[in-house]
């Protein structure tokens, strides 16, 4: 069981997972298993305001555990709760509470925009009064005003995307569950995604997102958890993911050019992963500040003019790279 | 929230019903509605007659695009949104599973309503010219609009529930249903008229209250009597159609609210008391509609004993679970393990019994007193028709949970294959020229039951009653079978999967 969590917030988490499980039969003829466990007893929480990332690769189960939690998918055991309500028991009670948005789907192209927009805003029973405001909104926020009335049909594939987030948001969901949302949009969309995930959590909204896109995510997230192969193999807050992915990575500069930098740190048993980089080196280096203290301190005793150590900031992609094992279910 | 507020009616509405295409779909109405009214009128003697005439044809028209246009628009309710993955969202939204469904059962069909509703000047005219009876215009608009309905609700539930050719298959059969009951099955064997909402179109014709149809008949056997008698009391045909559609709609929207917001994996399209409830509801329009005077009490219990066998092994298919459904059950240790073994026979072998016996009690109740009846041999008949439901139905379940890409339909193949070359063999081997190879072939086709006669059971009860006991043991044999099927679907198999 994976029992580490995220830090509370709030009293009532925004979404629970209780040991939750899905398995799945693999089509027969396969060789081997007959099932494959795509949720492996999850448990988590994630509290009100968090933005809470899930990286992992594909068919590492995220898509499936972003559908139980909507209760689109039913766990095979287990349980979830959205803000404190059973998403089994009381799935349309739950669902109000959720703006969804899948990887990969369709608009109603025989729609005009706010149409669609108008369709949702009533199928989540929001105030009537309220609706042509709220739709003029979102249209604003998503850069769509001159497609207003245009059908769905003509929309560009980023337009579509912009859309489907603005259903999302439309009846200013407490939990945002989205998965790959910023696929297909520009770089302009993208930023106007990040600031609207930012906005939503400064408002005490919650988000839990799927993303192939980590430096996005890196930007976003509050906490993160790896998921390989149905099982959370890291999990925490964004600081704990990247300090606690194992070695650290340090750039060494030298004003001697001469000097044999790189062969030099290779031959160290605490450094791996040796880059030329121009004047100096890059590398992975196991250790902490009295390590690399001793490891300055024998370069400079060896004749090398030491010019420059910095630390390399850790990117979430290389955090992810180094706690993940990349398997795939 | 009314059908008119519903957002799925909305949207539905918005899609299907913009200005142009409703403009156009009106003048192509009315030019046709035109030229057919003048070719009629222009060729008639008697304007009132025409006036019928014309008005017949135009609800015959209604009755054609409500039932094709509007069906097939149902049919692709929820198969559509499956495949543009736009129904999940649907899914996760406030509107409640009745919201939805009834969302979808008024709003896809709605064009074909617009079409309707575009031929109705053309009716109105027709009643005018035709002098049609009010109180029958108003009926038949009831029999073509609660029958659309019946009909949508069959359509979005197949849509909901089946792949799209097998949708189409069960559209069909409807249909045939509908259209073939009149002439066929219900002239043999039920005091009932066509249930096809076509009906509506010689209802209207009718000049008085209770009246013949002032129009001849089209086929020899598609002008029906005004009457169905049910229960022995006659009751007009219009009223039986309508309680008719009006419930089987209702069983329909059961289902449909049932599961349209669920999970596909664990769809189940009634829980077991309400496919009981379905079972009893069937028995009672063919016990309650039943022509008794045509049928001698053995004869009776064969036909109304066959319908119980069919319905049965429908309802049991029906409640088959998949191994999802049986996963999560183990997981949750939901129920005790015999009725997990041997599901869904503990709801269905005591229902087919209650109602096989309830069955013998009604036929010895009505039966003439010097009608050649045996009691035993009746029993004996719903006993083997208990078994071999028990025992195709353990089958069936042992099969739809094995692995594999279509359990269920091989399964049902397999038996298909089994009864066909069983048939066969018998006929090559003339088993049913003698009591004992009748009561052998029982034991292979427990379906021979129905048709055996007093002289052939007395002559061969040992093998009867012989027969029925293998039954029961190849029963157990399938449930030590899908005891082996369900260990694999334990946890310890997830956690093999896990680690494997």
């Amino acid at each position: 069981m994976n029992t580490a969590t995220v830090p509370i917030s709030a009293r009532v988490p925004a979404i629970r997972m209780e040991n939750l499980s899905k398995v799945y039969d693999l089509p027969s003829g396969s060789p081997g298993k007959t099932q494959v466990v795509a949720a492996d007893n999850l448990t988590l929480e994630i509290a009100a305001g968090q933005v809470f990332g899930l990286v992992g690769p594909n068919g590492a189960g995220k898509t499936t555990t972003l559908k139980m939690v909507c209760g689109l998918l039913v766990p095979t055991s287990g349980r979830i709760t959205v803000q404190g309500i059973d998403v089994e028991r009381a799935p349309e009670a739950a669902q109000g509470l959720i703006g969804y948005l899948a990887d990969f789907f369709s608009l109603y192209d025989d729609l005009k925009v706010w149409e669609y927009l108008d369709y949702f805003a009533r199928a989540y029973k929001m105030a009537p009064e309220a609706i042509p405001r709220r739709i003029d909104e979102v249209i604003r926020l998503m850069g769509l005003e001159s497609k207003r009335n245009g059908f769905i049909g003509g929309l560009s594939r980023g337009m579509k995307q912009r859309l489907g987030l603005g259903r999302a948001i439309l009846h200013d969901p407490p939990v945002l569950v989205l998965d790959e949302p910023a696929v297909g949009l520009d770089p302009q969309g993208r930023l106007d995604f990040k600031h609207l995930i930012t906005e939503s959590a400064h408002r005490g909204k919650t988000t839990f997102i799927t993303s192939h896109l980590l430096a996005d995510l890196e930007e976003l997230c509050t906490s993160i958890a790896i998921l390989e192969r149905g099982h959370i193999v890291r999990m925490g807050s964004l600081k704990q993911i990247l300090s606690g992915a194992g070695a650290r990575t340090v750039r060494i500069g030298v004003a001697s050019p001469a000097f044999p930098l790189a062969r030099w740190l290779s031959a160290r048993p605490e450094v791996s992963a040796v880059a030329a980089d121009g004047m100096g080196c890059r590398f992975s280096f196991a250790g902490g500040e009295t390590e690399l203290a001793v490891l300055v301190r024998a370069l400079v005793l060896e004749g090398a003019a030491v010019c420059a150590v910095e630390e390399v900031a850790q990117t979430l992609e290389q955090a992810v790279s180094r706690l993940s094992t990349g398997d795939v279910m | 929230m009314g059908a008119f507020s519903n957002p799925e009616v909305l949207r539905y509405a918005r899609a299907q019903l913009r200005w142009d295409r409703m403009l156009s779909t009106a003048a192509i109405c009315g030019i046709l509605s035109l030229v057919v009214g003048y070719s009629i009128v222009h060729n008639a003697q008697d304007p009132q007659q025409s006036g019928l005439e014309f008005l017949s044809i135009v609800v015959r028209a209604q009755v054609f695009l409500l039932l094709v246009v509007g069906g097939l628009a149902a049919l692709h309710a929820v198969q559509r949104e499956k495949d543009l993955y736009t129904f999940d969202f649907q899914r996760v939204t406030r509107l409640t599973p009745l919201e939805l469904t009834v969302g979808k059962l008024f709003g896809a069909p709605i064009f074909s309503y617009f079409i309707a509703l575009c031929l109705l000047p053309a009716a109105v005219a027709g009643a005018v010219a035709g002098r049609a009876h009010p109180s029958y215009v108003l009926l038949s608009l009831a029999i073509v609009l609660l029958g659309a309905i019946g009909f949508h609700a069959f359509a979005l539930l197949l849509s909901l529930l089946v792949d799209r050719a097998t949708a189409i298959a069960g559209v069909v059969l409807l249909v045939l249903i509908i259209t073939g009951i009149p002439s066929t099955v219900s002239q043999i064997f039920l005091n009932l008229g066509s249930l096809s909402p076509a009906y509506a179109a010689e209802l209207i014709t009718r000049d008085a209250w209770r009246g013949r149809p002032l129009l001849a008949p089209r086929w020899p056997l598609s002008q029906h009597p005004v009457d169905d008698v049910l229960f022995g009391l006659p009751v007009d045909h219009a009223f039986v159609l309508l309680a008719l559609y009006a419930t089987f709609t209702g069983w329909c929207l059961l289902a449909l609210v049932r599961n349209i917001k669920r999970d596909p994996a664990v769809y189940e399209i009634f829980t077991p008391w309400q496919a009981l409830g379905f079972a009893v509801y069937v028995n009672l329009i063919v016990v309650g509609f039943f022509r008794w005077s045509g049928f001698g009490p053995l004869d009776a219990q064969e036909v109304l004993l066959g319908v119980n066998a069919g319905v049965f092994l429908t309802l049991g298919v029906i409640l088959l679970r998949n191994r999802d459904h049986v996963r999560r059950l183990r997981e949750h240790h939901a129920e005790p393990p015999w009725v997990a073994l041997s599901w869904p026979t503990p709801y269905l072998v005591p229902g087919a019994l209650l109602i096989g016996l309830a069955t013998v009690a009604i036929v010895e109740a009505v039966r003439g007193p010097d009608a050649a009846w045996d009691p035993w041999l009746a029993v004996v008949r719903v006993a083997v028709i208990s078994a071999w439901i028990l025992r195709d139905t353990l089958y069936l379940q042992w099969m739809n949970l094995r692995r594999g890409q279509r359990p269920l339909l091989v399964g049902l193949l397999y038996l298909a294959v089994f009864y066909t070359c069983a048939g066969i063999i018998f006929v090559s081997f003339r088993l049913f020229s003698t009591p004992a190879g009748t009561a052998y072939a029982g034991i292979f086709a427990p379906a021979t039951v129905l048709a055996l006669s007093h002289a052939f059971w007395v002559d061969a009860r040992l093998v009867w009653i012989a027969g029925l006991g293998i039954q029961l043991l190849a029963a157990g044999g399938f449930v030590l079978l899908q005891r082996r099927v369900q260990s694999d679907l334990s946890a310890h198999a997830a956690v093999d999967a896990r680690k494997a």
